[in-house]
């Protein structure tokens, strides 16, 4: 799920963004920090979904606040822990909920308009030598222990619908979830990248 | 020379054109295919790529941030390289062995482990430096932003300008100082002397300095991946990389990495007309007294100068590596809050890639270097003294391998040993390859420099007084060169020891090396598990360094060969 998440030590959370569009604010340039669609696809997924929410002209006013470019969707926990910049406009929740857990100062923000589903698939491969114990492991994988294991410690939602959540983090059902179609994604993939680069540099 | 020519076959020729031949296929292989890649289309042949790569404005924008870039590289690298060989070789500058040391230690550092710390030093919000910067002048500006375009220069000069400082360094120490002398006594003043006489008698160095930072610089991929990237522009090589992200873009990859081979090519092309057209054999066989120009007041002024920059390029990335390596958070102070070991147990016992990527590191290392000093030895031995046709090839392929990006030269050498006969992928071989042809260059030029100050009246001698070409390799070249191969040996394993553009693309799970798990943590904001492996790294080279000047001697790091030449002319004069 793709978030935004504050520095608490650099913003008191009656500042912090709400939504997405709060991060337009000219208030906030050179202080946010944004993952790359182009090495990573749970960003891609961000894009587009934010681009079906509001318009390519998000993306061109975004970038007028001068924000940080990293690689892949964890990248930006660690720029906002250390507090090279206060905000991050994307990155996993889950990779948050971690480094939050370990003591840095981290909030999430789950804006209310809708966050970015992105869906972690498993796959038996189709000429696996041992289908059968492909099948076993993926049952393991998808059993309530298990689902819990990484709710617990990965900080992840999952699809089992008796997990239980920790505390600290929104209900399933309290999230408004934006989803997007994998083939629109892999068509347009290209075009995300490219526009992504002509607003932001590189 | 000639004489020896007339003999007839000589023994030792088919060892010279068998390692020619070697070269030729360890490099024309990958650029024979990242060639055929770049014109490669589903309908036959085709420009399209290249039309592609040109017509871009981003890809446009690249290539021209890579020009900026390697030209200000090289020409601070003059700025800070050669004044600081001047003080060392030739001036009564306080703490000179101290000074050699740092630029060494300068020199061995891995540049991408200076752009991290430097980012714990100088981004713009958490960076030490600004921090304290804002708590004295209260402003809320940065003092100095390094993920830019001139933090890049910067940072990249801290760990290019030893290049310029090695050959300038070894030039002035095998330059005797009478010419130096005669003109003072002439009546010449010392900034005369140093116009009229010393500089034309470097400029082969300073041309050959500012020519390997600027390809140093164009070829180097981490030190933009940390520092450019998070300001929004690429250069060449960080562009190529991403090429290679989901989807993959081999053949414009392929074709973007064209105009880089064509400009090297122009720049040694440039570098031969420059020095083809006068002999600066100034090293005979004949003794020269060196003695230091005194510096007078300056004395203490210049040492300053020189640490200052060594703050730079040493003590504060130093320092700021240590403090990250046992602080729970790298942006905060230093408390016994904040004191922990923690980043030790995760990199040694939790994150288990690092163990294995050490002894892949080391192993590596040690094969390349002992393979690759043999080799360059060799090959600068024979284009030195020309003694197969077609000698100039020979040196531009021993130096061609500088202008390919490692990001790129590993996806040739991926395509080409993935297939047949030679199927090296997911072992060390294929990072052997790489590092070998990789570190072709530097070895080469090191090499090269050696050989190219051994003038071949030495060796005539022998020959003329009945020594096969054999026995005066051992007698005579020999002890000229020990000093320099052994600097070519550390100059090869140094560069393995921190190469991570290639290996990126060619490591495999079983595969790793340190560079490439330092590179893994980057992604996941570890900087404590980034020091604390850094710091091995560099432990590691330091050691190596120390290891191989207390086996040998001391090695010839920025004086020449000073000791063999000297050595060697003693025992020419016993013959």
């Amino acid at each position: 799920m793709n978030v935004i998440a504050y520095n608490t030590k650099l913003v008191p959370a009656a500042e912090a963004p709400k939504g997405w569009k709060d991060v337009l604010d000219p208030k906030w340039k050179g202080k946010l920090v944004t993952a790359h669609p182009g090495y990573s696809g749970v960003i891609s997924t961000h894009v587009l979904a934010l681009v079906h929410l509001h318009g390519w002209e998000y993306f061109k006013q975004l970038a007028q606040n001068k924000l940080m470019l990293v690689q892949s969707a964890v990248d930006p926990a660690g720029v906002v822990a250390s507090g090279e910049r206060q905000v991050a406009v994307n990155g996993g929740d889950y990779y948050y909920y971690q480094m939050k857990k370990k003591g840095n100062p981290i909030e999430v923000v789950y804006p209310k308009e809708g966050v970015p589903l992105v869906v972690s698939p498993t796959a038996i491969a189709g000429f696996a030598p041992h289908p059968n114990a492909a099948k076993l492991f993926t049952d393991f994988t998808f059993s309530r222990e298990l689902q819990q294991v990484m709710a617990d410690s990965e900080g992840l939602y999952t699809g089992h619908p008796e997990v239980k959540y920790p505390t600290d983090k929104p209900k399933l059902s309290e999230l408004k979830l934006l989803t997007v179609d994998p083939d629109e994604l892999e068509k347009r993939n290209e075009e995300i990248k490219n526009r992504f680069v002509e607003f932001f540099g590189a | 020379m000639s004489f020896a020519r007339l003999q007839g076959i000589d023994r030792s020729l088919p060892i010279w054109i068998a390692s020619a031949l070697a070269l030729v296929v360890l490099m024309a292989l990958p650029i024979g295919w990242l060639a055929s890649l770049s014109v490669s289309g589903e309908a036959g042949p085709t420009l399209a790529h290249y039309r592609r790569v040109f017509a871009d404005a981003a890809l446009q924008r690249a290539l021209w941030n890579t020009i900026v870039l390697a030209f200000l590289v090289g020409l601070a690298s003059i700025a800070v390289g050669a004044p600081l060989a001047w003080l060392t070789a030739r001036t009564d500058v306080p703490g000179r062995g101290l000074i050699r040391g740092l630029v060494l230690a300068s020199f061995v550092t891995p540049p991408f482990l200076g752009a991290f710390a430097w980012v714990m030093l100088a981004g713009p919000n958490a960076g030490l430096v600004n921090k304290v910067g804002r708590s004295l002048t209260g402003a809320d500006e940065a003092l100095f932003n390094i993920f830019s375009m001139s933090g890049l220069v910067f940072v990249v000069t801290l760990y290019t300008f030893p290049y310029v400082y090695i050959m300038i360094a070894n030039t002035l120490a095998l330059i005797a100082s009478d010419l130096e002398e005669a003109a003072a006594i002439l009546g010449a003043g010392r900034l005369t002397v140093a116009r009229t006489v010393t500089l034309p008698m470097v400029a082969p160095a300073l041309v050959s300095g500012f020519i390997l930072s600027v390809l140093q610089a164009l070829a180097l991929f981490g030190s933009p991946a940390i520092l450019a990237m998070p300001a929004g522009f690429h250069t060449i090589t960080t562009q190529i990389w991403s090429f290679f992200h989901f989807p993959p873009k081999t053949e414009m990859a392929a074709a973007f990495s064209m105009p880089l081979l064509l400009a090297t090519a122009l720049l040694l092309l440039v570098q031969k007309k420059l020095l083809g057209r006068r002999g600066y054999a100034a090293v005979g066989g004949k003794g020269g007294q060196r003695r230091p120009i005194a510096l007078g007041p300056w004395r203490w002024p210049a040492l300053l100068a020189v640490l200052t920059v060594m703050a730079f390029a040493i003590f504060l990335p130093y320092g700021i590596l240590a403090k990250a390596a046992v602080s729970r958070a790298w942006a905060q102070p230093l408390s016994w809050d904040n004191l922990t070991l923690a980043n030790f147990s995760f990199t040694f016992f939790e994150y288990s890639a690092t163990r294995a990527a050490i002894v892949n590191t080391l192993e590596l290392g040690v094969m390349t270097a002992c393979v690759g000093a043999g080799l360059v030895a060799l090959l600068s031995y024979v284009t030195n003294r020309r003694l197969v046709v077609g000698h100039q090839l020979v040196a531009f392929l021993a130096l061609a391998p500088v202008v390919i990006p490692g990001v790129v030269f590993a996806v040739g050498l991926f395509i080409a040993y993935t297939r047949p006969p030679l199927l090296l992928y997911g072992t060390l071989w294929i990072l052997f390859i790489a590092y070998l042809t990789k570190e072709m260059p530097v070895g080469y030029a090191q090499s090269d420099a050696t050989f190219r100050a051994i003038p071949p009246d030495l060796e005539d001698a022998g020959r003329i007084l009945g020594g096969g070409r054999l026995r005066v390799l051992r007698d005579i070249t020999a002890p000229l060169a020990k000093s320099g191969v052994i600097a070519a040996w550390c100059c090869i394993f140094i560069g393995v020891i921190r190469e991570l553009s290639a290996s990126i693309i060619l490591f495999t799970p079983s595969t790793k090396v340190m560079s490439v798990v330092i590179f893994d943590l980057k992604e996941e904001g570890q900087f404590g598990a980034i020091a604390v492996l850094g710091l091995v790294m560099l432990v590691m080279t330091f050691a190596t360094v120390a290891l191989v000047q207390r086996v040998l001697g001391r090695v010839s790091w920025g004086r020449g060969n000073d000791e063999g030449a000297r050595r060697a002319r003693v025992r020419a004069r016993e013959r």
